[in-house]
């Protein structure tokens, strides 16, 4: 990047007309120099341009070829599982116990259906009411209001159903479905505290560690030795090379077989867990050629999902425990590392956040979608269980 | 609240990438770990801006605190962190302002910044070199001072919004949203 000159501060202000508001907004007019070498200032002024490096999440795609094809069918497995129709309101199972994954601070709920923009006659947007002698037809909402009505909505069945449903507006592949079970296993153990940072966090800490390490003259290896970032070293290391196993095994047997649930149990038991969490896959439809979503479009329409449903965040502190992932599979897949547990039920004492994924059925026909695919013999499908669980930590 | 302002604007620089990550160093707050910038001229601005933001919370008449990220090439405004302040005023014209414990204050701002963090993975990329401004709704009768000029709000052009948990303190309650530019279908 290009070096910046020092340069001072600018003392005059510029009159500006605030027409939203009869409140001033102020701005601060402390020009920070640029560091030399750094290229790195802050954009005070229109007249003083400033360079900031930039940093992105890289949610880079893979290949859109797949070697599967079929549609999971809506057929459940022999497991119980909980029935949400659109018209249910609550689930079937005995709540035993409620997992507390919302406050009451959230305030997003967003009533906007009455309030129209009257100057949206060029929105494309319909909404369709119901109409009588004397009912008022709504005009057309426009894509922003839209939008919060559909926010308002994952948040209202997140609350009250425990579901978050995410439709993808085409197909995606096999491989997708495993990033997507693996990006919601990290957000979900960040999110529920059983990580101090995220997992890619984690992973530049731990690298840097490393390399510090390696540039020490001396290095003396103590049990429990902390990193410059104040992290239990061990206990950092083993759980990141526990997640990194089990996200490598997911990749494996994603390769070997339709995997159309995903279950994470948080703490407990695997008869009673504290917290469980499913990835439900079984709408998907997988795609042939290259017909696909790029998976991060697909990634960041599930994340921010999950952000507006609030599903995974919570004020009040969660107890560090172990995580225990359960996939199910067919059971000829001949995966090695996942083992089978025949006798396992969906526990339904506890109540289950689902995050269910689904492709839009209507983009099926003509897009590359496998052919008779057919429904998925479910009775061929058991569950198989990580041996090892993911040991959270805070330090 | 000035150091909540101050460690939730490190957090929101970190995790969209304005600065290197190099530049940052954990420091551990709120019983978690938080980036702290490293920079001694990006420490000194936000110091200075902190101070004259803690005058303003203590005098109640601050209403929002924006942080806009803008295209360093276009100046088009790509993204609006907007943290919408509410305070109580006659919680210090009591005695006693409303009771709120330490641990649940800190339970609610950790969780805010924790949702900061989650917004990194579905906020567009920020693909080009890109500049940010502090900007502060104040009282229209306050006098200016020397080192702030006014603005205008920087809104963004075709915006998507999300809302972020709110948190609370003795005095003021604080709203946080994120308004970004509508991607472009991939």
């Amino acid at each position: 990047m290009a070096e910046q000159t020092n340069r001072e501060v600018v003392t005059g202000s510029v009159e500006t007309t605030n027409t939203l508001t009869n409140d001033h907004n102020l701005r601060s007019k402390m020009c920070l120099p640029t560091s030399q070498g750094k290229g790195i200032n802050i954009h005070i002024k229109s007249d003083t341009k400033c360079y900031v490096a930039s940093r992105t999440k890289d949610f880079s795609d893979e290949q859109s070829a797949t070697e599967t094809s079929g549609r999971l069918s809506q057929e459940t497995p022999t497991t119980t599982s909980k029935c949400n129709t659109p018209n249910s309101s609550k689930s079937d199972e005995i709540n035993s116990k409620d997992i507390v994954v919302t406050t009451e601070n959230k305030e997003n709920y967003i009533s906007c259906v009455s309030d129209v923009d009257p100057s949206s006659a060029g929105s494309t947007c319909q909404v369709i009411t119901e109409t009588s002698s004397t009912a008022t037809t709504l005009p057309p909402l426009t894509p922003s209001k839209q939008a919060e009505a559909v926010d308002a909505e994952t948040l209202r069945r997140a609350r009250e159903e425990g579901r978050v449903e995410v439709m993808f507006p085409g197909l995606v592949t096999q491989e997708g479905c495993c990033r997507f079970v693996s990006e919601i296993l990290k957000c979900i153990l960040y999110q529920r505290q059983q990580l101090p940072m995220t997992y890619d966090q984690l992973v530049y800490s731990q690298k840097r560690q490393q390399a510090a390490m390696q540039n020490e003259e001396a290095v003396a290896w103590r049990p429990g030795q902390s990193t410059a970032e104040g992290l239990d070293w061990r206990r950092c290391q083993r759980t990141l090379q526990d997640l990194e196993q089990v996200l490598q095994q997911l990749e494996v047997l994603f390769s070997l077989s339709l995997v159309p649930r995903v279950l994470l149990l948080l703490g407990g038991s695997l008869l009673l867990p504290k917290e469980l969490y499913e990835v439900n896959m079984e709408d998907v439809i997988l795609a042939t050629g290259d017909r696909s979503l790029r998976v991060s479009s697909c990634l960041r329409q599930v994340f921010r999902t999950l952000f507006v449903a609030d599903l995974l965040s919570d004020a009040k502190p969660v107890r560090l425990t172990a995580t225990t992932v359960m996939v199910l599979a067919h059971r000829d897949c001949g995966v090695g590392w996942f083992r089978p547990k025949l006798d396992f039920k969906v526990p339904t004492r506890v109540k289950s956040q689902v995050i269910s994924l689904s492709c839009d059925p209507s983009r099926v026909s003509g897009s590359g979608a496998s052919e008779g695919g057919g429904q998925i013999a479910w009775q061929d499908y058991v569950w198989f269980q990580a041996p090892l669980t993911i040991k959270g930590f805070s330090k | 609240m000035s150091v909540t302002a101050a460690f939730g604007i490190n957090s929101i620089l970190y995790q969209r990438g304005l600065y290197p990550p190099e530049t940052f160093s954990r420091v551990a707050q709120y019983d978690m770990s938080l980036q702290l910038t490293t920079d001694t001229k990006l420490k000194n601005y936000l110091t200075n801006v902190v101070s004259q933001l803690k005058e303003w919370l203590f005098d109640c008449t601050v209403q929002k605190l924006v942080l806009v990220i803008t295209c360093l090439e276009t100046s088009e405004v790509l993204e609006r962190w907007q943290f919408d302040i509410e305070c109580d005023k006659s919680a210090k014209e009591i005695s006693a302002p409303r009771e709120k414990s330490i641990k649940s204050i800190q339970d609610e701002i950790r969780s805010v910044i924790r949702q900061i963090t989650a917004t990194v993975t579905f906020l567009p990329l920020l693909e080009t070199a890109c500049a940010f401004d502090l900007l502060v709704y104040t009282d229209k009768d306050l006098e200016v001072p020397d080192k702030w000029e006014e603005s205008g709000p920087q809104i963004i052009d075709q915006s998507e919004e999300v809302r972020l948990r709110s948190f609370t303190t003795s005095i003021h309650k604080v709203n946080s949203t994120v308004a970004y530019k509508r991607a472009n279908s991939d």
